[in-house]
């Protein structure tokens, strides 16, 4: 598989020390500040790309505004922090509100976990979110970002209400504090550790 | 506030994000998805994903290369995931992936996922170093 090394010697990072992608995915109710807390623990500024839904998306879309329209363009942000030479970390944004088409898979396969940012004033918001990912088991995180500095709900009335597992971390964050997002981060990489750990000692 | 906790990503969107409903092809490049695809449809190997990484292999691109194609491979000089690829070209991501698919398969660009890395106890725990590090 390094046939072409020699090749690339000349100007080109030769495939020798090759990086390996990994991805968090970081969803919510619209205006949650999922941008903002992608950009908070990026060290790029976050990047935009448009991906298309089909209308695989349609039917599992609760706006029900959709009707005979069969293609919707979105946008999705999204940041990266580069661990080292070969090991990148992404972190997406999810686009749009409730849609969970495609683009959805494919921001959760192979993704390491979710963030699922929450507006406690809009708590409906963050089901769908939660919602997937337990249908996937994808391990997450729950964040009530505390807009105003407060939230309305605290994170106990919030796992019962949203009826968590116990591994499920709760946390309240500020979604614009390089610290506070680095909690949730961790919070959810425990998680993510603890499984690995589970797996391989099994 | 909820203005204060949104500023910066509202500044961010009105800047690069195109209106809800907006065609990107159209819009910004005057030439629809399909024709750079040449009339494929988006993502049609799903083994490419978004953070798959894509880098030249060192073969060098066919003359008839597309203007789109070229500009990948020079992007690719370095690793990049699909991804970026996307978002530094201006170009959909569906659109993006047919292209990367395309020279991977022709042997241009090499891909690789991070197959296993969910699994793997020192890539979780790098991670996490680098984390706290921030």
């Amino acid at each position: 598989m390094f046939a072409h090394s020699d090749a690339a010697a000349g100007g080109t990072p030769a495939l020798a020390q090759r990086v390996v992608p990994v991805k968090m995915v970081v969803a919510g109710g619209f205006g949650v500040g999922k941008t903002t807390f992608v950009s908070t623990l990026s060290e790029v500024e976050p990047l935009t790309t448009e991906a298309s839904m089909t209308s695989v998306a349609a039917g599992v879309d609760n706006r029900g505004d959709v009707g005979t329209k069969t293609t919707t363009t979105v946008a999705m942000d999204f940041g990266r922090l580069t661990v080292d030479e070969t090991l990148v970390c992404y972190l997406f944004g999810t686009p749009g509100q409730d849609r969970f088409g495609f683009m959805w898979d494919d921001l959760a396969n192979g993704a390491l976990g979710g963030i699922v940012l929450v507006d406690t004033r809009r708590f409906d918001d963050c089901f769908p979110a939660v919602d997937y990912f337990e249908h996937r088991n994808l391990p997450f995180a729950v964040a009530l970002n505390a807009f105003d500095g407060q939230v309305a709900h605290e994170p106990a009335q919030v796992r019962a209400a949203l009826n968590l597992s116990d591994d499920t971390p709760v946390v309240v964050c500020d979604a614009r504090q390089t610290s506070s997002a680095k909690t949730v981060m961790l919070a959810l990489l425990e998680v993510v550790l603890a499984r690995a750990m589970a797996k391989r000692g099994g | 506030m909820t203005d204060g906790g949104n500023a910066r990503s509202r500044s961010f969107l009105d800047q690069h994000r195109p209106a809800v409903g907006e065609e990107p092809g159209r819009a910004r490049r005057g030439v629809r998805p399909y024709l750079i695809t040449g009339g494929r449809t988006v993502g049609h190997d799903r083994s490419i994903e978004i953070e798959s990484q894509v880098v030249q292999s060192g073969l060098a691109l066919d003359d008839a290369a597309s203007p789109e194609s070229r500009a990948l491979i020079q992007i690719c000089s370095k690793s990049v995931s699909v991804a970026e690829a996307a978002a530094l070209l201006s170009l959909p991501l569906g659109v993006t992936r047919v292209l990367v698919a395309d020279l991977v398969a022709s042997g241009v660009l090499d891909h690789h996922r991070g197959d296993g890395a969910v699994d793997d106890v020192d890539v979780i725990r790098r991670l996490m170093a680098r984390v706290r590090a921030l």
